[in-house]
């Protein structure tokens, strides 16, 4: 077994090119790899240059804060990189993806002030066709006013909610879409 | 990827959908500004009546009709400008789409023109 698990190792570090070998041999880096790893490494380097390249300290830990920093750039700072890289995409515009995202998002607070002030001035309409439904009685007046205004808070909210999370949704895409097409140019 | 390359790698799927993106594009733009002209029919009635009553009049005796009236032509124009932004969305996402594969094909095939 364990000879099988070493032939394993041995054939996917062999189809590594020399470079990589030596790099990943000078790094040293024994949180990555296993001293087996190690081992064979030195034996595919011997193989190939007849010695193997003096190795750097041994690395026994990732500092996690340098590669979080990396990767998990704030939002400001990755999208300046996209919007500022050298080799630029040639059928869109990154900047007008970033207004575009903007406008989306003052959009969408406008739309739930514009959803709930016209719903709002629907009500009393729509407090007389429930009044009408009474066949004009009295004692239903209040109470057509109150179906009316339920009426109202529910349309006004879920009308809110659909355009609000929309338009959000549709700037959080596109971002989204920008950035996987940048990593992509990254090769 | 450059401007002579993308020439080089269209599909026609690349073609299809960078031809939704265009028809999405002009579409925003028509969507928009017939939003906009809807407004015109309802300011045009409101100027016919309004002179017999006099606007300072009307906010006086019936303000609710007033706001009412502003506020549907800043629907029309707010729903306009929604159409516009989501439609120029659209367009941008699906160029945005083509770019990113053809960037992956530019690289898969450098990457195979290596070996």
């Amino acid at each position: 077994m364990s000879s099988d698990i070493r032939n394993g190792i041995y054939n996917n570090l062999n189809q590594k090119s020399t470079e990589e070998l030596v790099e990943m041999w000078q790094t040293n880096d024994q949180v990555e790899w296993s001293a087996l790893a190690f081992e064979i490494v030195q034996e595919i380097l011997q193989e190939r240059l007849g010695e193997v390249p003096p190795q750097d300290a041994p690395v026994l830990e990732h500092v996690q804060d340098e590669l979080q920093d990396e990767e998990n750039l704030p939002d400001d700072e990755a999208l300046k990189k996209i919007t500022s890289d050298d080799n630029p995409p040639v059928l869109y515009n990154p900047g007008e993806v970033l207004w575009l995202d903007r406008w989306l998002k003052r959009a969408a607070i406008a739309a739930v002030v514009v959803s709930v002030v016209v719903n709002l001035f629907q009500v009393p309409t729509l407090q007389r066709v429930i009044y009408s439904f009474s066949l004009g009685n009295p004692a239903w007046n209040s109470m057509a006013w109150l179906l009316a205004i339920v009426v109202f808070i529910f349309s006004a909210a879920l009308q809110s909610i659909v355009y609000y999370f929309s338009l959000k949704a549709l700037g959080v895409i596109l971002k989204i879409l920008m950035e996987m097409e940048f990593n992509s140019r990254q090769g | 990827m450059t401007d002579t390359n993308a020439d080089n790698f269209l599909t026609v799927r690349h073609k299809r959908l960078m031809w939704f993106a265009y028809i999405a594009k002009i579409m925003a733009w028509v969507m928009l500004v017939f939003q906009v002209l809807r407004v015109i029919p309802s300011f045009m009635d409101a100027q016919s009546w309004m002179p017999s009553i006099g606007l300072r009049e009307l906010i006086r005796v019936q303000p609710a009709i007033v706001v009412n009236l502003i506020v549907s032509w800043i629907d029309f124009f707010l729903r306009g400008i929604v159409y516009w932004l989501v439609l120029k969305g659209i367009s941008l996402g699906l160029y945005m789409i083509v770019e990113t594969d053809l960037n992956y094909r530019e690289t898969a095939e450098g990457g195979s023109d290596e070996q």
